[in-house]
């Protein structure tokens, strides 16, 4: 466990006018960000107007690693003063996100780790990034075979051979 | 245990990701893993773009995932109130129709009907006439194609599966088909019938019912051991099949259930049967027997099966893909009790059958299983007696159609859908719609003193749509697919089909 270190705005000098938070990753790797890049996370956003409140400063304790993490700041340094319409708190939802070019690039990686972002993404409450993370996973099993889609997944089958072969589990509702 | 990576995933995450599929996707996905069935199937949302999808009112991929739960909701209401109030169709295109009950075979929105050429009637030609019921609800065009067999050569038997665009044809007399061709229908167009070259089916093997790649067929004879047969591959498989069926179908993919009838021999009284197939059968010859009302057992002096076809993939044309759980299996048969005869409808829902099935497994000790009426019917089937002037009518996914005569004054037809599927029925229920029929009864008058009335209580949804003028009494002919009801108006001597009409939704 990483111990909670204040961070006293005096000590690290900020760049431009935006202030530096200090987050600190599962794997206990401490990493200094702009607080100005992090606002599109409602959750961050939520734990700095916590600050203002309270007038304490200190790390932010989150539970997945720094290769995600990372994998996340670079997301959200790329999209910084872009407005994106999921991430307005205010914006009625729309129907169906937009798909953006350079997502799908950043995206390209395999399962896991794809998962372990959406994971992230849900956490800190970044919705753009949730619902590009779902579409590229809604792709790769998109038209493929039952078989095809275990092996995406990775997931088991784990029917017994009646109920593999029986024709439909939903006859009530 | 292996690790399953989805369950880490928070459920609205995983309803996200599932929602941007298209719902043949998500059939693949119901397939998967226990985990994903039991999401979908608790997930309101994705259980509605699976019914839109069965009932063709899912249009494009594209769009799937852009509707919200309401607007769901919305359109399968949409879908239910047009079946509620059919649409009359102007004349279809149906003409060079020789034959009062010509042989069909209906999957999804297509029909086909087989003409028998005939020296009798002086057409020699035989035709197949595949027919696509219009559709205003979803915005499908009448498609019909008349395609004229060379030579003489007589059709006999058809199979159609709509969800692969294949018809399978027996050429030669109708007892005795001596060449069996597979065709293809190109299905969003209709262009008709490309040969298969015989498709790997035996020349001579009557074919009783198709599955995906594979098909049941079965010789002539006392000794006419079936056959499971992939058409594509033309491998065999036989294994645990019964010798002594009527009629043969498929229930699903591991089961096939067939109907013996044999008046003369005590053994052999009217029963449906379900055999398991293949290697997930755990007993050689292991079979369930479902027996009929008592009443039926002994009197029975003709029967048949009837059954949609069951459309395990999902076709690639997106229009219909038929639920197996909205399966709908039909007996008609006659008893003969002292000096009267009655004729009888039995409509049995095939998830009843395969939900007994799944709740009662056969064990290696104990390899039949007989199942009393009483165990299955009263609250799995219902059972109808037929008025006197009633055109039976056909069924097509979970619905029968029921043409019929009002008695006098009026004397006009009536045409009745019963709409047996749970899901429908369930919702319909639910919001105390007027429409449910609770079951039927069947008075002494039909089942015989010694018996007393016979109660079913399986609800369905029924609805009646009045015929115009002059369609009722002798002659008229009934198709019902999934797009609406085809009838055909016939010459009361020669049979042939004068005119045709649609009640569409």
């Amino acid at each position: 466990m990483p111990t909670i270190v204040s961070v006293d705005d005096s000590t690290v000098p900020g760049e431009g006018s935006s202030r530096l938070l200090l987050l600190v990753s599962s794997d206990n790797k401490h990493i200094v960000v702009e607080e100005d890049i992090m606002s599109r996370s409602r959750f961050i956003s939520k734990q700095v107007e916590g600050f203002e409140a309270t007038s304490q400063r200190h790390a932010i304790l989150l539970p997945f690693s720094s290769f995600v993490l990372n994998k996340v700041i670079e997301y959200c340094s790329h999209y910084r003063g872009y407005y994106l319409l999921e991430d307005d708190p205010d914006a009625a939802p729309p129907g169906r996100s937009p798909v953006r070019e350079w997502d799908q690039e950043f995206l390209d990686v395999d399962r896991n780790m794809l998962l372990r972002i959406i994971k992230a993404a849900h956490y800190l409450e970044i919705k753009s990034l949730v619902g590009s993370c779902a579409r590229a996973i809604a792709d790769m099993i998109r038209g493929k075979t039952t078989e095809e889609m275990r092996e995406i997944l990775g997931v088991e089958n784990d029917f017994t051979p009646e109920e593999e072969h029986s024709p439909s589990s939903k006859c009530t509702g | 245990m292996v690790h399953n990576a989805l369950r880490l995933l928070p459920n609205e995450i995983l309803l996200g990701i599932l929602e941007m599929l298209h719902a043949r996707d998500l059939l693949a996905c119901n397939a998967t893993c226990l985990y994903l069935r039991t999401f979908i199937a608790n997930s309101v949302s994705l259980q509605y773009a699976l019914e839109l999808f069965a009932c063709g009112m899912l249009e494009s991929a594209r769009r799937a995932h852009t509707l919200p739960v309401t607007e769901r909701l919305k359109r399968l209401q949409l879908y239910t109130a047009a079946w509620k109030k059919l649409l009359w169709t102007g004349n279809v295109a149906l003409s060079h129709l020789v034959g009062y009950k010509p042989t069909f075979s209906v999957s999804g929105d297509t029909l086909v009907l087989l003409h028998r050429g005939s020296f009798v009637t002086v057409d020699v030609v035989s035709r197949l006439c595949v027919q696509r019921l219009p559709s205003k609800l979803r915005t499908i065009d009448e498609h019909h194609v008349v395609h004229v067999v060379p030579g003489t050569l007589r059709l006999s038997n058809v199979k159609l599966d709509s969800a692969q665009g294949v018809i399978i044809v027996g050429e030669g007399p109708l007892s005795r088909p001596t060449r069996t061709q597979v065709r293809l229908m190109s299905n969003g167009e209709l262009h008709p019938l490309a040969y298969l070259a015989n498709g790997g089916v035996a020349a001579t093997a009557r074919v009783h019912d198709i599955c995906g790649d594979f098909l049941l067929e079965a010789d002539h004879g006392p000794l006419r051991q079936p056959r499971l047969r992939n058409w594509k591959t033309g491998t065999v498989e036989t294994s645990g099949m019964p010798l002594d069926f009527t009629s043969l179908f498929f229930l699903d993919r591991r089961h096939i259930f067939y109907m013996a009838t044999s008046g003369r021999n005590l053994a052999n009284l009217a029963h449906l049967s379900v055999v398991p197939l293949g290697p997930a059968s755990p007993a050689p010859s292991s079979c369930y027997t479902f027996t009929l009302p008592e009443f039926m057992q002994y009197s029975v002096t003709f029967a048949y099966l009837r059954t949609c076809p069951l459309d395990t993939e999902p076709s690639p044309h997106g229009y219909f893909y038929s639920d197996p759980a909205d399966r709908l299996i039909s007996i008609v048969l006659s008893t003969m009790n002292r000096d009267r005869q009655d004729h009888f409808i039995i409509d049995v829902p095939a998830c009843t059958l395969t939900r007994y099935i799944a709740a009662h497994p056969v064990s290696p000790g104990n390899p039949t299983v007989t199942v009393p009426w009483d165990a299955w019917g009263t609250d799995g089937a219902r059972v109808t007696v037929l008025p006197r002037i009633t055109m039976m009518g056909t069924i097509s996914g979970s619905r029968r159609a029921i043409v019929y005569r009002r008695s006098a004054p009026n004397d006009a037809g009536v045409l009745t859908v019963l709409d047996y599927s749970p899901r429908r029925v369930a919702r319909a229920l639910a919001r105390g719609s007027a429409t449910v029929l609770h079951g039927a009864e069947v008075d002494a008058e039909h089942t015989g003193s010694d018996f007393g009335p016979l109660r079913t209580t399986l609800p369905c949804i029924a609805t009646e749509t009045p015929l115009p003028g002059g369609m009722a009494g002798i002659g008229v002919a009934a198709w019902i697919c999934e797009n609406g009801v085809l009838f055909a108006q016939c010459h009361p001597f020669s049979g042939k089909i004068i005119d045709a009409w649609a009640y569409t939704i």
